[in-house]
C-alpha cells in the first residue's frame, strides 16, 4: 500500500478502520471540545459519555480543526513512506476551516506535491470519495485520472438522513437554510440532504417510520446505488436494520458499512439521527 | 293561502327581485327548523344557517338594483350566491343559481319555457358540481323540480301554476329523501339541503300569492320567541355599524297591535330591524344609537318585557382581543421565513381554514400564509376563502379546508381563482397538519397536491365532542350533552366524560404501525387535564409516543391525530 500516490483525509470521513487499513488511507483526527476540554477524535473518546454531554450540558461540544503543523506532520509521514503525490479530501470547506489548515501545511511540505480537493461532503460522503481514490491509486492510476474519478463520484454522492430535531444544527449555527418550514409547536423531524457542502431541508415528518419510508422512496426513485453506507448518531441498531430492510431491493454489492458518525458530526446532528451516504450510478445534483 | 286570479305569463326583473326577498325572508324564518335536520348529533355547520347566508349574499347583490331585465337580475343573484356560498349546501345552492342564470342570460323577461330551461340548467349544474352525486339530497329535489317544470311548461303558460306545481313536487321529493338515503332514515330526518331549497321555492311562490314575506298569521308562543335568536346567522362573527352600537331586543305584549305599522316604526329607528309576531305579541330586535328610544316606542303599544340590551362595541373589543381571529396575516404571530422565488414572490402559499388560536399558531408555524377562521360550526364563504387566496403573493396557492363541509366552498374559490390555485381536500385538522408538513416548495402544484393528499390520507383522525341531541346511529345510542367520540368522522362511542371517550377512540382505532399520537386540546380543557389524559393513555399504549398541543379549538375538547 505504500504507493507513489497516497490519499489523506480527516476523521470526519468516518471511514471504518478495516477499510482505512486495507487502502493505506491517512486519517488526521479532528478535535472535539467537551466541557472546556479538548479531545482528539481518534476513537479514544467514549461515545456514550459524549452523547450524555451532548444532551445534558448547557454548552454544546464544539469542534476544532487541527493546526497546520499536524497536517504537515501527517504529510511528512506519507513522504517518508515513499509518497510523491498526496491527494487530500477533507470535510467540506463550507462547513469548517479544516481544508484551509490542510492547504497552509501543503505549502510548507517538501518532497511531495499535495492536491487538495474540495469534497463537498461530510462523513462517508467524503469516505466513499477517499476509498475510490485509494482503490484507483492502488491500481496505479495517475493523479489526473484519480482527480477525474473523484469529481465524478462527488457529483453522484449524497448524504442524507433524518434528525430527531433541528435543535443541534440550529445551535451550531449551520442552519440558516432550514429554519423555514419547521415549526416549534409540534415535534418535527427534519429530513436533510448534504450536497455541495450545503445542508438542505428536504422534508418534514413526525414519525421515524415515515421518515425512513420517505428517504427510501426518494433514494430509490433517483437512480441505482453504486455504494452505500448507513450512518447514525446514537440510535438503536434496529432502526438502521429497518432502514436497510426498506432498501433491500436496491442495495449494491460490496461493503455496506454501518457507521456511528464521529462526535464531530454528531455535535451538529444531535443524537437520534439516521441516514445514508450514497454514491448513485448517475448524477444527482438536482436532488 | 289564497290563489292568485291573474295569470302570470311573464316575469320581469323587479318582480323576480321581490321573489328573492320573499324567498330569503321565508328561509330565515325556517332557518332553525332546517338546522335541526342534522344527521350527526355534533356541533355542526348548520345547513339552514349556511343556505340563509348564501341567499343573503345573493340578495345583497340586487338589494339596490332597479332593473327590469330578468337575465341581469338573476345573473347578479347567481354571482352573490357564488361569492357568499358557505358550507356544502350553500355551494350547491350557488350552483343551482349559476345554472339557472346561465339559461336566462340574454332574456329580458321569463316565460314558462324559460323557467323550465332555467330549472334544467340549475339541476344539471348542481349535479356537475358534486364529485359523487348522492340521491336523497338537495340534488334529488332540484332534479325532480326541474322535471316538473318541464312537464308543467308543456301544459300551461302560467308561471304561477308552474311554480305551484314545482313546490308540490319539491315537497313530495323532499318527503322521499329518507327512503333514498339510509343515513337520513337512521337519524329520523329529511334532507336539510332539500328542505332549504323547498323553502326558497315556497317563499317565491308566497310572493306571487300576495302573502307577506314572513308569515305573521302563525301563532308564536313567548317561549318560541325567546328561543329565536336573530344573531344565530352571524355565528362567530360580530359585525356592527358604529352608528348603531346598541343591540336591543324585547317583547311587546298587547292587543290588536298593528304589526306592519310597528315594523315601519322600528325600521325608522335603527339598523338591522326585525319585527315578528302577531297582534298580541311581538318580538322586536334592532340596532340603535340609544337603547331607550325603541323601548319607549314599544311602550306606546303595549307592555314591554324581556328587554335585552347589549353594547356591541364591548363585544367587538372581545372580538379584537382575539377570541375570534381576523383573516389577515397577523404579524405578532411568529411566522417562519418563507421560500421565495427570484422576484421575491412565494413559490407556494398555503391558505388554511382553522378555528382556535392554538390551531392557528400550529398552522402558521408550519408555513401557512393565510388563516381563514372557521370550522365545523362556522363555515367560511367562497368569498372569504377567495380573499385569503388573493392575499397570498405566491406563484402557487394551496387551500386546506380541514373540514368536509368547507371542501366545496374551497373548491369553488379555487375554480374562480384560476390555474395556479388548488385544493388539497383535507377533512380534519390532523389531515391538514399532515398535508402541510409534506408540502415541498420546490415541487409543482400537481406534485404537491398528490403528495399532500397522500399524507393527509395516511393520518387517522379522532375527535371528542358532545352530542347536540339524542340519537342512535351506527349502533351507538347517545343522549344530548353526552361526550361522544368520532373516528374518521363516524360516531363510534358515547361516554360520560371526554377523557373516557378519548380512551375508547384509541381502543377502536387500528394502531398497527402507528407511532405518534398528538392531542390537540380545545377550549375549556386545561393543559393539566390534557397532560393527565396523555399520561393515562401512554401507560395503556407503551409503544406509542404522546404529544400534547394547545389547540383552543371550540366545540372539540380533543382532536386526536394518530400517525
Amino acid at each position: 500500500m505504500n504507493g507513489r500516490v497516497r490519499i489523506i483525509t480527516d476523521s470526519v470521513a468516518d471511514i471504518p478502520r478495516e477499510l482505512v487499513a486495507q487502502f493505506g488511507i491517512k486519517v488526521v483526527p479532528i478535535y472535539v471540545l467537551v466541557g472546556g476540554k479538548s479531545y482528539c477524535d481518534n476513537g479514544s473518546l467514549d461515545r456514550g459519555w459524549f452523547y450524555t454531554q451532548l444532551t445534558q450540558s448547557h454548552v454544546l461540544p464544539s469542534t476544532a480543526a487541527p493546526p497546520p503543523e499536524e497536517f504537515l506532520a501527517a504529510y511528512q509521514e506519507l513522504v517518508t513512506e515513499g509518497a510523491e503525490e498526496i491527494i487530500g479530501l477533507f470535510l467540506s470547506g463550507n462547513l469548517s476551516s479544516i481544508d484551509d489548515n490542510a492547504l497552509l501545511a501543503a505549502r510548507q511540505l517538501e518532497g511531495a506535491r499535495v492536491h487538495i480537493i474540495e469534497s463537498g461532503q461530510v462523513s462517508m460522503g467524503i469516505g466513499w470519495q477517499v476509498i475510490a481514490a485509494a482503490e484507483a491509486a492502488a491500481q496505479g492510476q495517475t493523479v489526473a485520472e484519480i482527480k477525474k474519478l473523484i469529481y465524478s463520484i462527488r457529483s453522484r454522492t449524497l448524504v442524507f438522513g433524518v434528525l430527531d430535531s433541528l435543535e443541534y444544527l440550529r445551535r451550531g449555527g449551520r442552519v440558516n437554510w432550514a429554519t423555514a418550514w419547521l415549526g416549534d409547536l409540534l415535534h418535527i423531524k427534519p429530513l436533510i440532504a448534504f450536497e455541495s457542502g450545503e445542508a438542505r431541508l428536504i422534508g418534514r415528518v413526525r414519525t421515524h417510520r415515515r421518515a425512513l419510508q420517505g428517504l427510501a422512496k426518494r433514494m430509490s426513485e433517483k437512480s441505482s446505488f453504486e455504494r452505500i453506507a448507513f450512518l447514525h448518531s446514537c440510535v438503536d441498531t434496529t432502526v438502521v436494520d429497518q432502514f436497510r430492510d426498506l432498501l433491500r431491493d436496491y442495495l449494491p454489492p460490496g461493503p455496506k458499512p454501518v457507521v456511528q458518525v464521529t462526535p464531530v458530526f454528531a455535535t451538529h446532528t444531535g443524537p437520534g439521527g439516521v441516514g445514508v451516504a450514497v454514491v448513485f450510478s448517475e448524477d444527482v445534483l438536482d436532488f | 293561502m289564497g290563489s292568485n286570479d291573474d295569470k302570470i305569463y311573464a316575469l320581469e326583473g323587479s318582480v323576480f327581485k321581490d321573489m328573492i326577498w320573499a324567498a330569503l325572508s321565508w328561509l330565515r324564518h325556517h332557518q332553525e327548523q332546517i338546522n335541526a335536520l342534522n344527521v350527526f348529533p355534533v356541533p355542526d355547520g348548520d345547513t339552514g344557517t349556511n343556505m340563509t347566508l348564501t341567499m343573503t349574499s345573493a340578495w345583497n347583490e340586487i338589494a339596490d338594483l332597479n332593473e327590469e331585465n330578468i337575465g341581469k337580475v338573476v345573473g347578479k343573484v347567481a354571482h352573490g350566491a357564488l361569492m357568499g356560498a358557505r358550507g356544502n349546501s350553500g355551494v350547491i345552492l350557488s350552483q343551482i343559481w349559476r345554472g339557472f342564470a346561465r339559461m336566462l342570460d340574454s332574456k329580458g323577461s321569463m316565460h314558462a319555457a324559460d323557467l323550465a330551461d332555467a330549472m334544467r340548467g340549475a339541476s344539471e349544474t348542481a349535479y356537475k358540481g358534486v364529485v359523487k352525486p348522492v340521491e336523497g339530497t338537495i340534488l334529488t329535489v332540484v332534479r325532480e323540480v326541474s322535471e316538473e317544470a318541464t312537464l308543467a311548461a308543456q301544459e300551461t303558460g302560467d308561471l304561477y301554476v308552474m311554480l305551484e306545481r314545482m313546490v308540490e313536487r319539491a315537497k313530495a321529493a323532499e318527503a322521499r329523501t329518507p327512503s333514498l338515503l339510509p343515513v337520513l332514515r337512521q337519524a329520523g330526518v329529511v334532507d336539510s339541503g332539500g328542505q332549504g331549497f323547498l323553502i326558497i321555492l315556497e317563499g317565491m311562490l308566497r310572493h306571487l300569492q300576495g302573502l307577506p314575506a314572513v308569515d305573521e298569521e302563525i301563532i308564536i308562543t313567548p317561549e318560541a320567541l325567546a328561543a329565536f335568536d336573530p344573531h344565530h346567522d352571524h355565528e362567530g362573527e360580530i359585525d356592527f355599524d358604529e352608528d348603531y352600537p346598541y343591540d336591543v331586543q324585547f317583547l311587546i305584549i298587547g292587543t290588536d297591535m298593528d304589526v306592519p305599522e310597528i315594523r315601519r316604526g322600528i325600521e325608522s329607528l335603527g339598523d338591522c330591524p326585525l319585527v315578528v309576531g302577531d297582534p298580541n305579541i311581538i318580538k322586536v330586535h334592532v340596532h340603535v344609537p340609544d337603547p331607550g328610544v325603541p323601548i319607549s316606542y314599544g311602550v306606546k303599544w303595549g307592555s314591554v318585557q324581556d328587554v335585552v340590551v347589549e353594547d356591541m362595541r364591548a363585544q367587538f373589543q372581545d372580538f379584537l382581543a382575539g377570541r375570534q381571529l381576523g383573516m389577515k396575516a397577523q404579524p405578532e404571530i411568529n411566522m417562519p421565513p418563507l421560500v421565495m422565488n427570484e422576484e421575491g414572490r412565494l413559490r407556494v402559499g398555503v391558505v388554511t381554514v382553522v378555528a382556535g388560536k392554538g390551531m392557528e399558531m400550529v398552522f402558521r408555524s408550519l408555513g401557512a400564509m393565510m388563516v381563514v377562521p372557521g370550522g365545523q360550526t362556522m363555515n367560511p364563504s367562497t368569498a372569504q376563502i377567495l380573499e385569503a387566496v388573493k392575499g397570498v403573493n405566491a406563484d402557487m396557492v394551496i387551500i386546506l379546508p380541514n373540514n368536509k363541509n368547507i371542501l366545496m366552498a374551497a373548491q369553488q374559490a379555487a375554480e374562480v381563482s384560476g390555474q395556479h390555485v388548488a385544493v388539497v381536500p383535507t377533512r380534519s385538522i390532523p389531515q391538514g397538519v399532515a398535508a402541510l408538513l409534506s408540502m415541498d416548495p420546490d415541487s409543482s402544484l400537481e406534485e404537491n397536491v398528490a403528495a399532500m393528499s397522500q399524507a393527509a390520507f395516511e393520518v387517522i383522525t379522532a375527535e371528542v365532542t358532545w352530542a347536540t341531541r339524542d340519537v342512535a346511529l351506527n349502533g351507538v345510542a347517545v343522549r344530548e350533552g353526552d361526550a361522544i367520540g368520532l373516528l374518521e368522522g363516524e360516531l363510534v362511542v358515547g361516554s360520560q366524560s371526554f377523557e373516557e371517550a378519548a380512551h375508547w377512540l384509541l381502543a377502536e382505532a387500528d394502531l398497527t404501525d402507528r407511532e405518534l399520537v398528538t392531542l390537540y386540546y380545545g377550549e375549556g380543557v386545561s393543559q393539566e387535564q390534557a397532560d393527565a389524559l396523555a399520561d393515562a393513555l401512554s401507560s395503556n399504549y407503551e409503544d406509542l409516543e404522546f404529544e400534547v398541543v394547545e389547540g383552543l379549538q371550540p366545540h372539540y375538547p380533543y382532536i386526536i391525530s394518530i400517525e
